[in-house]
């Protein structure tokens, strides 16, 4: 994948999506039976609701009559109306009234996409209906263990999905993007940095070694001494990391598994395209320390918030510089090799999905 | 499309310090600052790497810090330092574009086109600025409007008996004013005067006229957009001749210096000084003259905004620069040959930037 291609793609003139997947839609108590919300993925437009068992339900947003958003319209038990004339849709997308005739045209009938709810997300699979798996998920089980807390955050940003996926595979901004909180210098100078593919997707590693601790892991690691710090991204394209931080006494093993005085916490991310140039992202912060100290939890939770905050703001400002310049050429550092695999492990998905596509046109040409 | 090879007015030269300040110029952001020993730096705002604006980061010994991976630019705009890999492996292309830059006259000027073409001579002469005795008063507006709408309304100066008919308009600049225009290689001058006519109110308050008055304006244009307007009056029983008199304030004036800087198709930023003789009232006089001239500009301002939304709104899905009145009146004469000036700008850098590509492709074969 050159560098013209991917600018193209992050200014919008090229919207490629890997479809086959399962992609965030809302967190699930985003999610209610009084009313269906509108939510668009992919660039096309979806209204979620839950039907009478609660299960959620996942249907184009569009009356098949005059193109009302369904989302304006009601639930009605596991049935939902347009506001405009009353048509009424099932959950597998066919009309099954239209006020005031007794004929139902086969036609009618909207895109159903599947949907399931799991680690307190809602998902939607966006590509061919045979091929989701709900046991192919991405999995977050901190979100509901037992003895741990979190905090949440769903965020509608002004940027292309790349963009925040890109972040979180090199985690060497946070000594100048969050050095009031969670950076350090030396997670830029002096890391140790080992990118891999994995079975699901790609892993990038970050160790710095006997440095000084951060603020926050000063306040709530509570340390006096240096520490050995990590930082595990897991990517699983298209949509969705996990990253590990934390720290433990320096030389104590925290590479080799042990450590003492070990803090650590857990971020879980589902980011999700709503249009090229925009995107819904997921994040939760999760970690089992603190139970016993509601008022530093809720600081820990502050500073969070205060770090996304600030990539939210970068996320913007770049696009906005991306589409004042997309031809410019863009620079590569050493830096780049975990955005670098992950952009590749989704151009491999996307190829995959065009690969397949064109040999079900052949498929077709050859049988006619 | 815009005239690039000319020097812009960045800001006023005290705007910029010791910090990182961001501004769009001709639909590029540009990052601006000075160094420790004053020397003013422009380059592009954005980090070859990964796009952040480098205006987010930090002014760290003259170099800017990019606010995302750290990525250092020295004050060309190459970059210096990539955190976690050894200078040596730099790559030699990791540089941003840079801007010559010039202070000048109170503003900061900046070179938006082929740097090797940016000629400090051809900055603007707004040298009457600095005259001694010479008090300046200085306005920084963002017009949303195309900056052609800016020059018309600066070149036909009739508007002032509707516009900004509370200070310094009068019926009679648009009725019986005598126009003359006249076009020199780059710029044109439009001369307005009327004799004997009953002052507008600024000219009362400030130039203590008791009965009848001369009045007169001169608009300066040249491309692609410096303007320079002097306003001037005498009593009406004062002979006026236009070759004696209309160079120079008469008994009570000002000048009006403008440097317009387009930010896009859309928005214009405006950076105004008025010059003046500040020996003409006390303090609150002053004052006074003072808050009527922002009124001025405030109520032209109004003037763009609707301009340009109707020009938005217009399903021929027309550019203030596509725009020739439908009914052509004889005060539209200067700003017409504004216009063509700028036209023939266009034209000719449209031209060398050819001729060079062709240039560059017959070296290439």
């Amino acid at each position: 994948m050159n560098d013209r291609v991917s600018s193209r793609r992050l200014c919008g003139e090229d919207a490629s999506f890997v479809r086959n997947a399962w992609y965030a839609a809302a967190w699930s108590d985003e999610l209610g039976r009084d009313k269906p919300l509108a939510c668009m993925m992919l660039g096309e437009p979806v209204v979620l609701y839950r039907d009478a068992s609660g299960a959620p339900v996942a249907l184009e947003d569009r009356c098949v009559h005059r193109s009302m958003p369904l989302s304006l319209g009601r639930i009605r038990g596991d049935l939902i109306e347009c506001g405009y004339h009353g048509l009424q849709y099932a959950s597998s997308g066919r009309c099954v009234k239209i006020p005031g005739q007794p004929s139902i045209p086969r036609t009618a009938c909207i895109r159903s996409y599947p949907a399931v709810e799991q680690d307190g997300f809602v998902w939607v699979w966006m590509g061919d209906s045979a091929r989701a798996d709900g046991a192919a998920v991405a999995r977050f089980p901190w979100m509901k263990r037992a003895g741990w807390q979190k905090t949440s955050l769903h965020a509608h940003i002004g940027c292309n999905y790349q963009l925040v996926i890109d972040n979180l595979l090199d985690l060497s901004h946070l000594a100048f993007v969050h050095a009031s909180t969670v950076g350090s210098p030396e997670l830029a100078d002096d890391a140790i940095v080992e990118t891999q593919r994995t079975e699901t997707g790609v892993r990038t590693s970050r160790w710095t070694l006997d440095v000084a601790p951060a603020m926050t892991y000063a306040q709530f690691g509570r340390y006096d001494c240096n520490v050995d710090r990590w930082q595990i991204t897991d990517f699983t394209p298209p949509c969705t990391l996990v990253i590990r931080n934390g720290a433990a006494k320096a030389g104590t093993g925290a590479r080799e598994g042990r450590g003492e005085q070990r803090w650590e916490f857990i971020v879980c991310h589902a980011v999700t395209p709503e249009t090229a140039r925009t995107t819904n992202y997921f994040w939760a912060v999760t970690h089992d320390f603190g139970g016993d100290d509601a008022e530093a939890t809720a600081e820990f939770h502050r500073q969070c918030h205060h770090v996304i905050g600030e990539d939210i703001a970068v996320f913007t400002a770049q696009q906005r510089t991306l589409e004042l310049t997309p031809n410019a050429p863009l620079l590569g550092i050493r830096y780049d090799q975990g955005p670098l695999q992950g952009r590749l492990a989704i151009e491999r998905l996307l190829a995959g999905e065009r690969d397949a596509a064109q040999a079900r046109t052949l498929e077709t040409h050859v049988s006619t | 499309m815009f005239v690039r090879n000319a020097w812009y007015a960045a800001g006023f030269s005290d705007e910029f310090g010791q910090a990182l300040t961001a501004r769009t110029y001709l639909c590029e952001a540009v990052v601006l600052y000075r160094t420790r020993d004053g020397v003013p730096v422009a380059f592009e705002d954005r980090c070859a790497h990964r796009r952040l604006p480098l205006s987010m980061g930090r002014l760290v010994d003259d170099r800017v810090e990019c606010g995302y991976h750290g990525l250092v630019y020295d004050c060309t705009g190459t970059c210096v330092k990539i955190p976690g890999q050894p200078n040596a492996s730099i790559p030699p292309g990791a540089k941003v574009r840079s801007y010559p830059v010039n202070d000048r006259h109170g503003y900061l000027w900046i070179w938006m086109g082929d740097p090797a073409l940016a000629d400090p001579a051809t900055i603007p002469d707004f040298g009457k600025l600095e005259q001694p005795g010479t008090a300046r008063h200085r306005i920084r507006l963002h017009l949303q409007c195309h900056f052609q709408l800016v020059v018309d309304n600066l070149l036909d100066l009739s508007h002032l008996a509707y516009v900004h008919a509370t200070t310094t308009g009068n019926a009679s600049l648009a009725e019986d004013a005598v126009v003359k225009t006249v076009r020199h290689a780059d710029t044109v001058e439009i001369k307005r005067w009327v004799r004997n006519v009953p002052p507008s109110r600024t000219f009362v308050d400030f130039g203590g006229y008791q009965g009848r008055v001369n009045l007169w304006q001169v608009s300066q244009y040249a491309a692609p957009t410096y303007i320079h307007v002097s306003y001037g009056s005498s009593d009406a029983g004062v002979p006026m001749t236009e070759e004696a008199d209309i160079w120079r304030h008469g008994q009570w004036g000002f000048d009006v210096f403008h440097g317009l800087t387009p930010e896009s198709e859309r928005t214009t930023h405006q950076f105004r000084y008025v010059g003046y003789d500040p020996t003409f009232g006390d303090a609150a006089a002053i004052d006074e003259f003072l808050r009527q001239c922002d009124q001025i500009i405030n109520e032209d301002r109004e003037i763009f905004i609707v301009q340009q939304q109707a020009l938005d709104s217009d399903p021929r899905g027309l550019s203030a620069r596509d725009v020739r009145s439908d009914a052509p009146i004889h005060a539209d004469q200067g700003l017409a040959i504004a216009r063509r000036i700028y036209e023939q700008r266009l034209n000719d850098e449209a031209a060398t930037a050819g001729r060079s590509q062709h240039r560059l492709a017959a070296q290439g074969a």
